[in-house]
């Protein structure tokens, strides 16, 4: 009788706290569109956004709207 | 068109061509593999770490290490002392001592000083090679831009080869008009060009108050200070561009462009964010 009486016990504490863990997910949904904090590693700083460049080119070099296969970097 | 991707030269690198031999990618991607073996001065058996740990000394060297320390001398010139391999001693002194992506030891700045001349610590004769007590070796990206303008000269008629960024174009490319290269965010068509890009915002650490990043001032010693963040160039080949990038950089924006308006066929550079 008493083991009867501990295993409903822990059964009913199991369910409250699944029961509380739902409630607290459901009303901390994430922000799918947060920024990632940290922002990830390696990645560009803004300033080297080819709008923030200065690009000049001789005859030698003709630019495209091809698709680029591979591009030059920073490594 | 075929192609292949794989981390050499502690970078990605990027292999294509057209009209390949069945087994040519799987070759070069091996032989790119085998470079950094020989060439990497975190590898403790490499040719050029065998050269750093025998200064003073006439060291043999195979006729590819010979190649590079000769382009190093020319680069060294073209830049006018601003393109410096022998900065090994700068930069084991701000933590740059293993590969980045085991992290960066304590850097010590107080060891970081402008080296000399490099034709004064490094001598290149026919397959020997000797480096002044005191001094190294660090091939850096003339390395990459050297063996990219290699490769591509074995791997055939219609090729790209991009060793992390320093790349060669060989040939008219997948459609006939030029290999289609980003650069700067656009679209270049390149053929029997090269082009690479120097920055300092990669390989970059924050040691207390310090930022340091890999790109040695021989002028200081010490990590750049420039007002440009990134440069990219196209020049005849991988390695000049190379040469000139870095030099540019050094140079900063009020300079740079007469620079590279007469050594490079274009160029593109975005100034630090004040």
């Amino acid at each position: 009788m008493h083991s009867l009486l501990l295993k409903a016990a822990a059964t009913a504490l199991t369910l409250v706290a699944a029961a509380a863990a739902a409630v607290h997910v459901g009303s901390h949904v994430k922000n799918a569109a947060a920024p990632l904090h940290p922002g990830v590693l390696g990645a560009p700083p803004a300033i080297s956004s080819p709008s923030a460049g200065s690009l000049k080119l001789s005859p030698a070099v003709r630019t495209s709207d091809v698709q680029t296969v591979t591009s030059t970097y920073v490594s | 068109m075929d192609e292949a991707r794989f981390e050499a030269l502690g970078s990605s690198c990027h292999l294509l061509g057209v009209g390949l031999e069945p087994g040519q990618l799987s070759w070069a991607a091996a032989w790119v593999g085998k470079m950094h073996h020989r060439f990497s001065r975190f590898e403790p058996d490499s040719e050029i770490s065998h050269l750093n740990a025998q200064t003073g000394e006439w060291v043999d060297i195979s006729l590819e290490l010979e190649g590079m320390l000769r382009t190093a001398l020319e680069a060294y010139r073209l830049s006018g002392g601003l393109v410096h391999a022998g900065v090994l001693g700068s930069m084991l002194a701000i933590g740059y001592t293993r590969s980045l992506s085991l992290g960066p030891t304590a850097a010590v700045l107080s060891g970081a000083q402008p080296p000399p001349p490099l034709p004064e610590l490094l001598e290149v004769g026919e397959r020997q090679a000797r480096l002044h007590d005191g001094f190294g070796i660090d091939l850096g990206g003339i390395a990459k831009g050297w063996l990219a303008d290699r490769l591509a000269a074995d791997l055939g008629d219609n090729c790209l080869v991009n060793l992390g960024g320093d790349l060669f174009a060989r040939g008219a490319g997948p459609a006939g008009q030029g290999w289609p290269v980003g650069l700067g965010g656009r679209t270049v068509l390149l053929s029997e060009q090269g082009a690479a890009t120097s920055g300092t915002w990669r390989r970059a650490w924050d040691q207390g108050t310090d930022r340091l990043h890999h790109l040695i001032d021989p002028r200081t010693g010490r990590p750049a200070v420039s007002d440009i963040s990134e440069v990219s160039v196209v020049a005849s080949r991988a390695v000049d561009a190379e040469v000139y990038a870095k030099a540019a950089l050094l140079l900063g924006c009020e300079s740079a462009p007469a620079y590279l308006a007469e050594h490079s066929q274009g160029w593109w550079f975005a100034p630090q964010q004040r």
